[in-house]
């Protein structure tokens, strides 16, 4: 066995309310590669914004020894300077700037000048390395996306790191360009640099991770040699095996009559040329049933629901009948006419209006169907919006308090509150129970559980997989935009989402 | 023991107090270093003043609560006399050339609309650039020179006297700040005005068309910038490319004095009327007290960042609020 590289010991962070990690202890050998899996939100994020210093060592509990020696970050720059780099998930190329310079940014050849002939040449060499057709002179906006990723990688390892971090790096690459990162990640192992890989695609950690952590809840769970992982499943099981407390209302009904009817829904992807975010999707939502959507982050699934609310519009393609007629959904106002409505994720970004009381919050939609065409009828308005904010239990001084002032949860009531008063047929609702403590969470799955009672259909996209399999009547599953699986009864449960959501298409 | 309501704090929370206080203090001030000021010929000059300013402050101070600004204003009120005076003189029936002064500074809201709702091009710079094509427009036309022979009936839209004190601008002004003050406080689309300038996209999500909000904003400020232009020119007797030269910032700074957010969500007419006679009072006391008008545009300048400070304060206790 080689020598230890890299330690992280008993690593805990918390956030108001949560602990990210809890003890958390990793090792990573010379040359080796290390693969960390994990559900979403399972605390891998966090704890490699520990490793490259976005945290700094003050800000979470334990200790990061690199060679022996502690260390103690204070930037992300004093971790790229003792050699770690970190390759995420999203490019953040300077588009404008040729490859060389992109590769090297502060650390330029030369003293007071830039050798430039240098920079080229090192660039070439870098460039020949990974297989990447293209002159160090070529603008960077050029490229292909398999390419920007390579590129990505590249710039990390100007600084000739001993350790390499990728998150997720082949979200946007082709399996040929899979092959080649395979291919150079085994290369550099062989010279000696280690690397630790997170990845949601069990096929390329089998491929080449030599260990497998599993993170779940912010813990670690185990880690073993990747062969003593007897088979995918196995580690399916251990990153979603946590027992289920006992939060979740579901009252046995059936499903009635089609009210929203989806047939090939395309949105293409806002960043990546020629790929869908949301790929020729159909699907069938039932009257007074909770239909899931299930898939790891980036599968597309909020678009699904914001293409169909017509937020998204740009090169959406849809076909959409709401109770059996077919409508052409351009814009929200649209889609509430409709009878939909739509609490998104961001609730600070989209939900509410900041400067205005949960009153105000409140009516917005409704506004324009309150009684009286021009003038807001007042005492109506807030006999309806009464009604919600007692409903819902909304805990604070007034009605006439700033949604912005409160607690998530409450925000979320109002927001819930809001689209309730206009009397939807239709209710999507993206990530519902995100950033809430445990005990209106559990309000929230009751009160879900009660208008689906009352016949309002709900689409629920949601990460939390237990919430997903317990609250939903019915799941489909998202992987890479398209939708690879239906589930149905018994067959919900977190192992089959997980196992479609990794589906390769 | 706990019957005073009225905390300092509740106090400070009254947006208009921005434009009221410095106000009452410079009435104070400028009436006790010459008494001249408080004679009533001078009261109703500074009304007159207001008057004026109130006509564009009104509907910026809508486009503002929406979350967008127009530095075209100056420019609207300078073409849109022009353009009438230009109908009038050379046979137009008056309501007519008045209605042509409206399509104008409608097709100026309608540019600044395109380009900052539909290209999203930065609200500042592309009025500014309306603004100064609009300006080249107006010199072109009048080749830099007044238009005179305006009709009487023309010249009684601004000139008339009620009472023979109050110019009838006044009561032009007050039918207008009601009509404000109703729309932004009892009507739907006033609340919509107000979501949008909050949050665009809660508020489009809450299925408001933000676009067409702005836009008719925009169009609104527009044509209310040309009928200045037609009171100015009715003043005058002539129209003249330096009407309203320089008001664009002046307006804006009252309205953010009166106590309008620069990021939108929050207006009141109130405060840009009490802003507006703010910049009325300064204007006169410099003159009274007899301080060179040399001095004026430092004052206006200071005024403006007196009035973004407080917007930045109490944006800032807002959102720790």
């Amino acid at each position: 066995m080689s020598e230890v590289l890299l330690e992280m010991r008993h690593v805990t962070k918390k956030f108001p309310g949560v602990i990210a990690l809890n003890d958390v202890s990793i090792d990573l050998r010379k040359g080796e590669i290390l693969g960390i899996v994990g559900e979403n939100g399972a605390g891998k994020s966090t704890l490699m914004k520990v490793l490259s210093g976005t945290y700094t060592s003050r800000e979470y509990e334990g200790e990061v020894w690199l060679e022996g020696k502690k260390q103690e970050f204070n930037s992300v720059a004093d971790g790229q300077n003792t050699g770690i780099a970190m390759i995420y998930q999203e490019v953040n190329a300077f588009m404008d700037s040729s490859i060389a310079e992109n590769i090297y940014v502060s650390n330029q050849p030369g003293n007071m000048f830039v050798d430039y002939k240098k920079m080229y040449q090192d660039t070439q060499k870098l460039l020949d390395m990974v297989g990447i057709e293209a002159n160090p002179k070529t603008i960077v906006r050029k490229l292909n996306s398999g390419q920007l990723q390579m590129l990505a990688i590249l710039r990390g390892m100007a600084n000739n790191p001993k350790i390499l971090v990728l998150d997720e790096p082949t979200t946007a690459l082709t399996d040929k360009e899979v092959d080649v990162l395979m291919d150079f990640l085994t290369n550099l192992k062989k010279q000696g640099v280690s690397c630790i890989y997170i990845s949601h695609k069990m096929e390329e950690i089998y491929r080449i991770c030599d260990r497998v952590t599993v993170i779940r809840d912010g813990n670690v769970i185990e880690t073993r040699e990747t062969k003593d992982w007897s088979n995918q499943d196995e580690l399916i099981q251990a990153m979603i095996g946590r027992k289920i407390e006992n939060m979740y209302v579901k009252t046995p009904r059936k499903a009635g009559v089609p009210v929203l009817e989806v047939e090939n829904l395309t949105v293409p992807h806002p960043t990546i040329r020629n790929r869908n975010i949301v790929n020729h999707v159909s699907f069938t939502l039932r009257k007074g049933e909770i239909l899931g959507i299930g898939g790891l982050v980036g599968a597309g699934r909020s678009e699904i629901l914001e293409a169909i609310f017509g937020k998204l519009t740009e090169g959406v393609t849809k076909k959409i009948k709401v109770n059996g007629k077919e409508v052409n959904i351009t814009s929200p106002k649209v889609a509430i006419e409709n009878g939909l409505g739509f609490v998104t994720e961001e609730r600070k970004l989209t939900g509410f209006v900041d400067t205005m009381s949960i009153l105000h919050n409140t009516s917005l939609p409704s506004l324009r169907y309150l009684p009286k065409k021009l003038f807001i009828d007042t005492k109506t308005e807030k006999e309806l919006v009464q009604k919600q904010f007692d409903d819902m239990r909304v805990k604070a001084p007034s009605m006439n308090s700033l949604v912005a002032n409160l607690s998530g949860g409450n925000q979320q009531k109002v927001i819930l509150g809001k689209w309730l008063m206009k009397n939807p047929g239709i209710l999507f609702i993206d990530e519902p129970t995100k950033g809430i403590d445990v005990g209106t969470k559990a309000d929230f799955y009751k009160i879900l559980d009660d208008l689906a009672n009352e016949g309002i259909s709900i689409v629920m996209v949601s990460s939390d997989m237990p919430e997903l399999v317990s609250v939903s009547d019915r799941v489909l599953v998202m992987s890479n935009g398209n939708m690879t699986g239906e589930l149905n009864g018994d067959e919900i449960n977190q192992a089959n989402v997980m196992r479609m959501a990794i589906a390769e298409d | 023991m706990n019957n005073s309501k009225f905390s300092m704090k509740d106090v400070m929370k009254v947006k208009e107090l921005g434009a009221l206080l410095p106000l009452i203090l410079l009435v104070v001030v400028a009436s006790v270093i010459n008494p001249a000021f408080m004679g009533s010929n001078n009261l109703f000059d500074i009304l007159k003043t207001t008057s004026y300013t109130t006509i564009l402050a009104v509907p910026l101070t809508m486009l503002m609560s929406s979350g967008r600004m127009d530095m075209s204003i100056a420019a609207a009120t300078a073409l849109g006399g022009i353009i009438v005076a230009m109908a009038e003189t050379n046979g137009v029936p008056l309501p007519f050339a008045i209605l042509l002064g409206i399509l104008a500074g409608a097709l100026i809201g309608v540019c600044n609309a395109i380009l900052v709702d539909y290209f999203k091009l930065p609200g500042f710079i592309a009025t500014l650039a309306v603004s100064n094509i609009v300006d080249g427009i107006s010199a072109v036309v009048t080749n830099n020179n007044p238009i005179p022979g305006i009709s009487g009936a023309f010249k009684a839209i601004a000139q008339t006297r009620l009472a023979g004190q109050v110019t009838i601008t006044v009561v032009y002004a007050l039918i207008l700040a009601a009509a404000g003050f109703v729309v932004m406080n009892r009507m739907k689309i006033g609340r919509m005005i107000l979501a949008v300038g909050g949050n665009a996209e809660a508020a489009n999500l809450a299925g408001i068309d933000v676009k067409k909000i702005h836009t008719g904003l925009f169009i609104l400020v527009g044509v209310f910038g040309a009928l200045s232009g037609v009171l100015y020119c009715s003043r005058f007797s002539s129209a003249q490319l330096t009407a309203g030269a320089g008001t664009s910032l002046t307006i804006m700074s009252s309205v953010i004095i009166g106590g309008t957010a620069m990021r939108g969500g929050s207006g009141t007419i109130i405060g840009s009327v009490l802003g507006c006679m703010l910049f009325a009072v300064i204007t006169n006391a410099l003159v009274v007290m007899g301080i060179s008008t040399n001095w004026q545009n430092v004052v206006y300048g200071l005024i403006l960042v007196a009035a973004l400070l407080i917007d930045y304060f109490r944006q800032k206790s807002a959102r720790r609020a």
